[in-house]
């Protein structure tokens, strides 16, 4: 229901506040997808975190994601968001400067990777370091599995830690 | 009112805040608790009007939801309205890391507080039985929430 500025002037008079969804104006320097393969060349490798997604994030999916990265104290701005598909991309990345996070169970199935000969996660071919949590979908629609997913993101970190740092 | 200068809380900080936290409570948090803050890395903020220093604020970020560990005003600078301010930059800090929500705890017997916390779009999430130390014997703790998908408008912009 839009009120009318009378009404909000007279709820304003009793000393009502006013309620109203927030805008999404607050979503501000999401990082973008990276491109496809074509563009290759563009991506920037030297990215820390990378990011790897069955398929678009949906603005509530990136603002989720963006909380999480945010709750560990890193920046959107330092993560690489990639699609699965795009093989060419993946595989410019390298351990020496990354570590992946795969969303999605089902996704990761889908994925060529084993596991990391020291460390408890997996490993690309190219021995990128990964890490497997719920997809921001099944998080917003499963909220018990942000227990699990606080886990996963803190190893993550400390996984980065021994393994980048 | 004058607006507070905000800085992130440092060790060398704790001595000073202890000093305002045992003014302001009658079961304060120790030199400790806030030390462990520190080093877990929650975000804890000092707020200061000049030289003086006013109050101060602890948020742990979880995921997408903040929860307010501590907020305090040195009880000289109380019912100024300062404690509204420092409520808003922790809000505006969590809208900022995105999140989705405010947790907090505050006493059963605290209604200033409460006042305060709802006036600011907080509603009672749940109640936790004997979760603090009381005079006599333990004292409840309501469980308070702000939905940051809500936001309140502000009617001088209209």
């Amino acid at each position: 229901m839009t009120l009318s500025e009378q009404q909000k002037f007279a709820l304003d008079q009793m000393g009502i506040p006013i309620w109203v969804l927030r805008h999404e104006q607050t979503i501000e320097n999401l990082p973008e997808p990276l491109p496809q393969s074509d563009e290759t060349q563009s991506v920037d490798f030297s990215k820390a975190w990378l990011i790897i997604t069955e398929k678009s994030l949906t603005l509530s999916e990136m603002r989720l994601l963006r909380a999480i990265f945010a709750s560990i104290q890193i920046e959107f701005e330092e993560i690489a968001l990639l699609q699965y598909q795009d093989d060419l991309a993946l595989r410019g990345f390298s351990a020496e400067t990354s570590i992946a996070l795969i969303l999605g169970e089902a996704l990761s199935k889908r994925m060529a990777l084993k596991p990391h000969v020291e460390e408890d996660c997996l490993q690309f071919d190219n021995t990128l370091s990964a890490l497997v949590s719920p997809s921001m979908r099944e998080l917003l629609e499963q909220p018990h599995r942000k227990a699990e997913m606080w886990q996963i993101i803190q190893h993550l970190r400390n996984l980065k830690g021994r393994l980048l740092d | 009112m004058t607006e507070l200068a905000v800085r992130e809380l440092d060790l060398s900080d704790i001595d000073a805040v202890w000093q305002i936290e045992k003014q302001a409570n009658r079961f304060p948090w120790t030199k400790g608790n806030f030390a462990d803050c520190l080093k877990s890395g929650y975000h804890t903020f000092l707020y200061s009007e000049g030289l003086y220093l006013v109050g101060y604020s602890v948020i742990q970020t979880v995921l997408d939801e903040v929860h307010l560990l501590n907020i305090c005003v040195k009880p000289d600078f109380q019912g100024k309205g300062y404690g509204r301010q420092i409520l808003n930059h922790v809000i505006d800090i969590a809208t900022k890391q995105s999140a989705t929500i405010v947790v907090l705890e505050v006493r059963a017997s605290n209604l200033k507080a409460q006042q305060l916390y709802l006036s600011s779009g907080f509603n009672e999430m749940s109640v936790r039985r004997g979760y603090y130390p009381a005079q006599d014997g333990r004292e409840d703790a309501v469980l308070m929430g702000l939905d940051l998908g809500m936001l309140q408008l502000d009617q001088s912009l209209l």
